[in-house]
């Protein structure tokens, strides 16, 4: 298998390894050459589209104290819950037990980078095979079913 | 696993309302697409040349088709890390071949034969019979050669309870995958510098698809005739919208972090992935790659522009 080829990254990272990394920003993380080449490109470009502010973001209304004063979603489940808004401008903020898929915020379209992005933040790789569309039914499942054991408060910024 | 979203609430249609009109232009050109496919026709499982490994010193993709060029990253790497790249950018993209061509297989053949079908499914006996060939040839080469397929990260499609639309968008969404597919085909069948086993295999599928290419715009252009006839403004423009999400989303599929790490790129493929596709370069190398589709939808009244979030 691939013998003419470099032995290729490991495709999946350690547990532990994922979970440290999940406390960390993408802007502070150490990038590779390329990245970094490609970040100062595209970001010229945003500037150019955008002013000198570049791209805009938003911040989750999740990422606030509860009422109550419980504390608010994991950082995860905050940068989940704005990929899914940035397609439905008009959602303010998605509640926890929202249906995702009867509602269409999450639908097949969207999927595949939906699915990148939880890759990237508990730093395993899915096969679609072996989930289920209930997994994805609520925020709350989510969690639940891919997010439990990531450390609290993580720090990830999209 | 599948998501189902909400369906478009409209009324049954019957085989006639939901098939288009076969002029005799398209009866013309389906006759012409079966003795075409006769004469084509060889044993596809001996046709090729398949040497026991190919060189890693090579590209086995052309390296305008791979998807860093034009960055400023492309210009960064070694000759060694393009080729390598390009090596499993080629396996990559054989491997959503396989995961369309299945898609593809299966929605055609819940159809022919079919109420509404009769007058396509002879040329449809020889679609179908290509594609299973295609399969072949493209499975094969990512299991000898790649190490086998990268893994499919699609989930089943939405489907479109009122049965026109759902149709109109099956053929639709297959015209769009081929067309786009058929943009690397057609370049990489007559690039010299890649093995011959890679030209032999894109030459082959680009003139198979060719005739797939012709007879699903007659199709497609039918059935929405069909549907600005007999269904709302609104539920149209839905569908313009939801094909155009369609092509954003099989030109997204292309961008793998799977295969940047294999590569050896990077540690953090996620964060390339998507930088990639935020790129400028990169996004005018999509409208290049969309453009022969987008045009003839645009000229067949499929769509009011082509305009489309790449």
């Amino acid at each position: 298998m691939m013998a003419q080829l470099p032995t290729p990254v490991a495709y999946t990272i350690a547990p532990t390894v994922a979970r440290q990394a999940f406390t960390t920003t993408i802007e502070s993380s150490p990038v590779s050459p390329i990245e970094s080449t490609l970040r100062t490109s595209v970001y010229a470009h945003e500037t150019d589209r955008h002013g000198t502010e570049g791209p805009s973001t938003r911040v989750s209304p999740l990422a606030l104290p509860n009422e109550d004063g419980s504390p608010p979603l994991s950082p995860a489940l905050q940068t989940l819950e704005s990929f899914l808004r940035e397609d439905h401008p008009e959602l303010e903020t998605i509640g926890l037990d929202q249906d995702l898929i009867d509602s269409r915020i999450l639908d097949s379209l969207r999927f595949m980078n939906f699915i990148f992005l939880l890759e990237e933040l508990t730093g395993n790789p899915f096969e679609i095979d072996r989930i289920s569309v209930d997994d994805f039914r609520t925020l709350r499942t989510i969690e639940s079913r891919f997010l439990a054991g990531l450390i609290p408060g993580g720090a990830y910024v999209r | 696993m599948e998501l189902t979203a909400h369906s478009i609430p409209a009324s049954a249609g019957t085989a006639s309302e939901t098939s288009p009109r076969l002029s005799s232009r398209f009866e013309q050109l389906l006759s012409r697409l079966c003795g075409l496919s006769v004469e084509d026709r060889s044993n596809i499982y001996q046709r090729f040349v398949w040497p026991d490994s190919l060189p890693s010193n090579a590209y086995w993709m052309s390296p305008s088709l791979t998807t860093l060029y034009g960055t400023p990253a492309w210009e960064e790497l070694t000759e060694t890390q393009r080729q390598t790249l390009s090596q499993r950018e080629s396996i990559h993209f054989y491997s959503l071949n396989v995961h369309g061509e299945r898609e593809l297989l299966t929605e055609v053949i819940s159809r022919i034969h079919t109420p509404g079908f009769e007058p396509f499914s002879e040329y449809l006996h020889h679609f179908v019979g290509e594609e299973n060939e295609h399969m072949w040839y493209f499975s094969r080469f990512c299991q000898q050669y790649g190490g086998g397929l990268y893994p499919d990260k699609r989930v089943p499609v939405r489907k479109f309870e009122d049965p026109l639309a759902e149709r109109f968008i099956v053929f639709a969404r297959i015209e769009i995958f081929e067309e786009l597919v058929d943009y690397f085909n057609s370049r990489m069948g007559e690039d010299a510098s890649l093995p011959p086993i890679v030209c032999a295999l894109n030459s082959a599928h680009h003139r198979d698809e060719s005739r797939h290419v012709a007879f699903g715009r007659e199709l497609v252009s039918g059935l929405h005739q069909n549907l600005r006839q007999t269904r709302s403004a609104e539920l149209v423009q839905e569908l313009e919208i939801y094909l155009k999400r369609y092509m954003s989303s099989i030109l997204q599929s292309l961008y793998n972090p799977a295969v940047y790490r294999d590569a050896g790129l990077t540690q953090d493929a996620y964060a390339l992935r998507r930088t990639l596709l935020a790129h400028p370069v990169r996004k005018q190398r999509h409208q290049d790659m969309l453009k022969r589709t987008l045009t003839a939808f645009v000229n067949e009244g499929i769509f009011q522009n082509s305009e489309v979030p790449v």
